[in-house]
């Protein structure tokens, strides 16, 4: 073309399509708030840590690790739905066990409810999964989330070129690509071993044996082309597996897939007969060495507690 | 496009709003929100989700405004918290993407029409299925008109994280468009 040309005229008259005047009710809805919605006042200041006085630094790390270990305890037994009998779906907790000082998303925007944030500091990250206890050690720059082991290199709610999640896996998907109806169960570390190795639509390198934080494990390396189109994919995602009582996939914590771009080292780990998904995960071309090799350094930190 | 550069905002009301001035913070919202909603709304692709994040985000802005030490740097302060809300708000998946279906709306009437109707359709669904951090970083460098630096320095990432995911975008949207292209003329070849 005259395509490029093409292109970009009908890229920009596409983008600035349509009308951006804020309709009245809107800014009527803010301003209405606005009454009764106190600014913040000298709050970031206090919570840089190397701003705040010896002793109020003190008392802030004794109450945030106070305040980690009581939805620590509350995770491991002491809540009220935990240990009362079986529980029909594994639940999960996230928790942070080092204090943070301010990030950027917590300066700016507020990270949401769901985000632990590691930004400044780093610390110790926990998940729970059913009976399983999942810990990492985590580096400054990273976040995770509460609900499901989910780390990722970015500030909060920031994507990033490396990621790292685990999952209990129950069903296998035989095709990641034509995916739908083909989950077949497999929850023995050896049978979800056997499905990932036979599994279409990605790229697969592996299985090896290899041990991972004590435990035996199976290492698999799964990668999609950049130009990969996955809307020619049922749903347009490429699952790999689904975690017991998944609803979705691609749910976060409730299975793992595999996107266009991205190189994925797989584990399969066999804990004491559960069989635990860890997905270490890197945007190709995005990701740089440092970045992998802090990604691979949170793998080598990774800790199970059956 | 919108440039970012037009339209200096007043810094004295900006300094007002910091301080708690409720009726500068009226002004300063008449001042943005048609900026912010375009941004928001290109972003998320869905009106009703873009002002709702619009509001969410300036009552933020008007939280945090104390802690903004350079009213000048309050338009780029204001997009960052904006994409943040984007981010937060929109329905979490693990890349954000979107499956959502295009409507279409227009009717053809003749075949550069319907080549028209076809390229936007396909833009619009190759955009839908990009992650919020490849489109906010679109968004910003070609519809606000940002360069890449700013947009770096906007969204806190390095400037080559931002040059990346413009890369990812616009290889995407180029692969859309060719591919709208192609089909179209292969249905004009069997039909001739």
């Amino acid at each position: 073309m005259n395509d490029k040309r093409g292109f970009e005229r009908i890229a920009a008259e596409w983008l600035d399509d349509g009308s951006d005047v804020t309709p009245p009710e809107v800014i009527g809805a803010v301003l209405l708030a606005v009454r009764s919605t106190p600014q913040e006042r000298d709050f970031r200041i206090l919570w840089r840590a190397s701003a705040m006085p010896m002793y109020l630094r003190a008392a802030a790390v004794i109450a945030i690790v106070a305040f980690a270990g009581a939805a620590t305890l509350y995770a491991f037994g002491l809540g009220p739905n935990v240990g009362s009998g079986r529980t029909p779906e594994p639940t999960t907790q996230g928790t942070l066990t080092q204090p943070s000082t301010a990030s950027p998303s917590q300066i700016l925007g507020g990270p949401p409810s769901d985000c632990i944030d590691l930004w400044a500091d780093g610390g110790t990250y926990r998940a729970t999964d059913g009976t399983l206890s999942v810990t990492a050690t985590v580096p400054a720059g990273w976040h995770g989330l509460r609900g499901s082991f989910y780390l990722l290199k970015a500030p909060c709610v920031f994507g990033g070129p490396v990621l790292l999640e685990v999952t209990l896996v129950s069903h296998v998907y035989s095709d990641s690509c034509e995916w739908l109806g083909t989950g077949v169960e497999a929850s023995t570390p050896a049978a979800v071993t056997a499905a990932l190795a036979a599994q279409q639509g990605h790229e697969t390198t592996g299985p090896i044996d290899v041990s991972l934080a004590g435990y035996p494990a199976s290492q698999f390396e799964f990668s999609v082309p950049a130009d990969f189109d996955a809307s020619t994919c049922g749903d347009g995602s490429l699952p790999l597996w689904l975690a017991p009582g998944g609803r979705s996939p691609s749910l976060v914590g409730e299975g793992m897939q595999i996107d266009p771009g991205q190189t994925m080292t797989v584990y399969v780990v066999d804990v004491g007969g559960l069989a635990v998904g860890v997905a270490a995960t890197r945007w190709e071309g995005d990701a740089t060495p440092a970045e992998i090799a802090e990604l691979d350094a949170v793998v080598e930190s990774l800790r199970f507690e059956p | 496009m919108t440039n970012a550069t037009e339209g200096r905002l007043d810094r004295d009301v900006v300094e007002r709003a910091r301080s708690g001035d409720q009726e500068a913070f009226a002004d300063l919202v008449h001042q943005v929100s048609d900026t912010l909603l375009g941004v928001a709304r290109r972003i998320l692709r869905d009106p009703s989700l873009a002002e709702d994040v619009l509001q969410n985000a300036l009552l933020t802005i008007w939280r945090k405004l104390p802690h903004l030490r350079d009213a000048d740097r309050f338009e780029g302060w204001a997009f960052r918290i904006l994409v943040h809300a984007c981010y937060a708000d929109a329905p979490r998946n693990r890349r954000w993407a979107s499956t959502i279906r295009v409507l279409h709306t227009d009717v053809a009437s003749d075949v550069d029409d319907i080549q028209k109707v076809s390229d936007r359709d396909e833009l619009e669904r190759a955009f839908r299925g990009l992650p919020l951090d490849q489109r906010a970083v679109f968004v910003l460098h070609h519809h606000v008109g940002m360069p890449l630096v700013v947009v770096a320095e906007t969204l806190g990432i390095p400037d080559g994280t931002a040059r990346s995911r413009l890369h990812y975008a616009t290889r995407a949207l180029r692969a859309a468009f060719e591919q709208s292209r192609a089909t179209e003329d292969l249905r004009e070849g069997r039909l001739a």
